[in-house]
């Protein structure tokens, strides 16, 4: 990986692609909007992340949560509900290129405003995100798990950080986030 | 600074003061707190009393939801021990080291030099004040992209020399003196106004007596010019160092703390505890720690320069 890509850069790898400086990126669903207007000058499609033993991807995103000390859980709970409700979830991910979280949703065909045959391998990759990784994304301190991550990795691609020295460090800085 | 005498009217004492006379002493009296009303208010509202209150959540646990948890001084010990806080501290102190001096010495020059009459003097005052102006995070972007790695004009530049590309931003050796090159791009404009506005105001004939007296141009710029610019030195010396101690927004823009933690300030670990690890406790005891630092630095410079005033 390019040390000026790193997560901590203020590169955006997006735009490296869409001016032809890189010939592909990992890139996300939401990038669809940009590369439409402003990848021109090129041609570009979607397929599978690299796959060795199996698939699996990544997750992203914001949480929707209501605090334990709300005054108003009942209208947070009907508010939250609303949301994320069949037909309301439908015309969000439709009309900004986003991928449902319902999974009623998943199989349907949603009539995505922009290229929606590459939208339907990223719903076709987003299935191969393992319950696991969900839990652990949606845990209230992934803050900490996530920062940990991204400074580790950073290290690693900019720093010369070796490989052994950064799961160490990730191992400790996890367990004692998970310790807390 | 020696008092200049000032002119009073004393109000000629009375036992039998009117009601009306009492009214007006009493208004003469609240005028000036009228006047600072509003900046005493602004003041208390967003610097004072968040002051006292980050004092009070930094002894506390809280992740902005739910309720503060008392930990005692526990905050501040972590942070003694933690390595990451002395490396914020350490490049805080290096970046402040790299810019200050030097924007200071480069637009002590400029203004040497645009205090001459230069043909097109007022537009180039204009032209190295200007990133002063722009928001740092539009001077942050415009630099981001002048250093980018792959289609940055510095490296295309390098490159047209037969030089071999820098990686400026994303090597963590080159990360810091970028930030410090661009540092001086913003604050050498500002250093130039002040040093401008102290120079216009050193009478001529100091430097026509020492030309009398057979100095040279370089005597009397150490002998006249240095000395009678101390007070603007000062001032910029206390307002560089405080502005290099909580930069933000131009690190946030360009690198964000990275590559590793290369260029990560305090400021930047204050905003990475409370807004991406959401920890409110413990950002706060940082940000008391930063406090205390900019303060002992004042009041060390206040009081130099104090004495070198009583020395003068």
């Amino acid at each position: 990986m390019p040390p000026s890509t790193s997560v901590k850069s203020s590169e955006q790898t997006q735009n490296l692609f869409a001016n032809g400086t890189i010939g592909m990126l990992l890139g996300g669903d939401w990038q669809i909007p940009f590369l439409q207007q402003n990848m021109t000058k090129y041609k570009w499609d979607v397929t599978y992340m690299p796959r060795d033993v199996a698939m699996a991807s990544d997750l992203g995103g914001n949480c929707l949560a209501i605090s334990r000390d709300s005054k108003n859980q009942d209208v947070a709970a009907d508010f939250l509900k609303f949301i994320v409700s069949e037909e309301n979830m439908r015309a969000f991910v439709t009309a900004a290129q986003f991928l449902p979280v319902r999974t009623g949703l998943m199989n349907q065909e949603l009539a995505y405003a922009l290229r929606p045959e590459a939208m339907k391998i990223y719903v076709e990759q987003a299935r191969t995100i393992p319950d696991h990784l969900v839990r652990t994304v949606t845990m209230p301190i992934f803050s900490k798990i996530n920062a940990a991550m991204a400074d580790e990795l950073d290290l690693t691609f900019t720093s010369g950080q070796d490989p052994p020295t950064t799961a160490q460090n990730l191992d400790t800085k996890i367990k004692a986030v998970l310790g807390s | 600074m020696r008092g200049s005498p000032v002119i009073t009217t004393l109000p000629a004492s009375s036992t039998r003061r009117t009601r009306a006379g009492w009214r007006a002493g009493r208004q003469r009296g609240l005028v000036p707190y009228l006047f600072i009303a509003p900046n005493i208010t602004l003041f208390t509202a967003f610097s004072f009393l968040p002051l006292i209150y980050a004092v009070y959540i930094s002894f506390h646990d809280w992740t902005l939801i739910g309720e503060p948890n008392f930990i005692g001084i526990r905050n501040y010990l972590r942070m003694v021990h933690d390595p990451l806080f002395w490396r914020a501290l350490a490049n805080t102190l290096l970046y402040a080291a790299g810019t200050v001096p030097t924007s200071m010495a480069t637009g002590l020059l400029l203004a040497l030099a645009l205090n001459r009459r230069l043909p097109a003097r007022s537009f180039l005052r204009s032209l190295y004040f200007l990133p002063l102006v722009v928001s740092a995070v539009a001077t942050g972007t415009i630099a981001a992209w002048m250093f980018n790695d792959n289609y940055g004009v510095l490296n295309a530049l390098l490159v047209r020399l037969g030089a071999s590309r820098i990686s400026w931003l994303s090597s963590p050796y080159w990360a810091l003196p970028s930030l410090v090159l661009t540092t001086l791009w913003v604050r050498v404009g500002f250093c130039m106004v002040v040093y401008l506005a102290a120079l216009q105001s050193i009478p001529q004939m100091y430097y026509e007596a020492a030309r009398i007296d057979g100095a040279s141009a370089l005597y009397q710029f150490r002998h006249v010019t240095l000395p009678l610019l101390k007070p603007a030195t000062f001032l910029l010396l206390v307002l560089s160092i405080i502005y290099s101690f909580h930069v933000f927004d131009l690190i946030y823009v360009m690198t964000g703390g990275g590559p590793g933690f290369s260029t990560t300030m305090l400021v930047q670990y204050i905003f990475r505890s409370a807004f991406v690890t959401s920890e409110m406790g413990y950002a706060s005891a940082v940000g008391i720690a930063l406090y205390a630092l900019i303060l002992g630095f004042t009041v060390l410079q206040w009081r130099a320069s104090r004495q070198a005033e009583n020395v003068m």
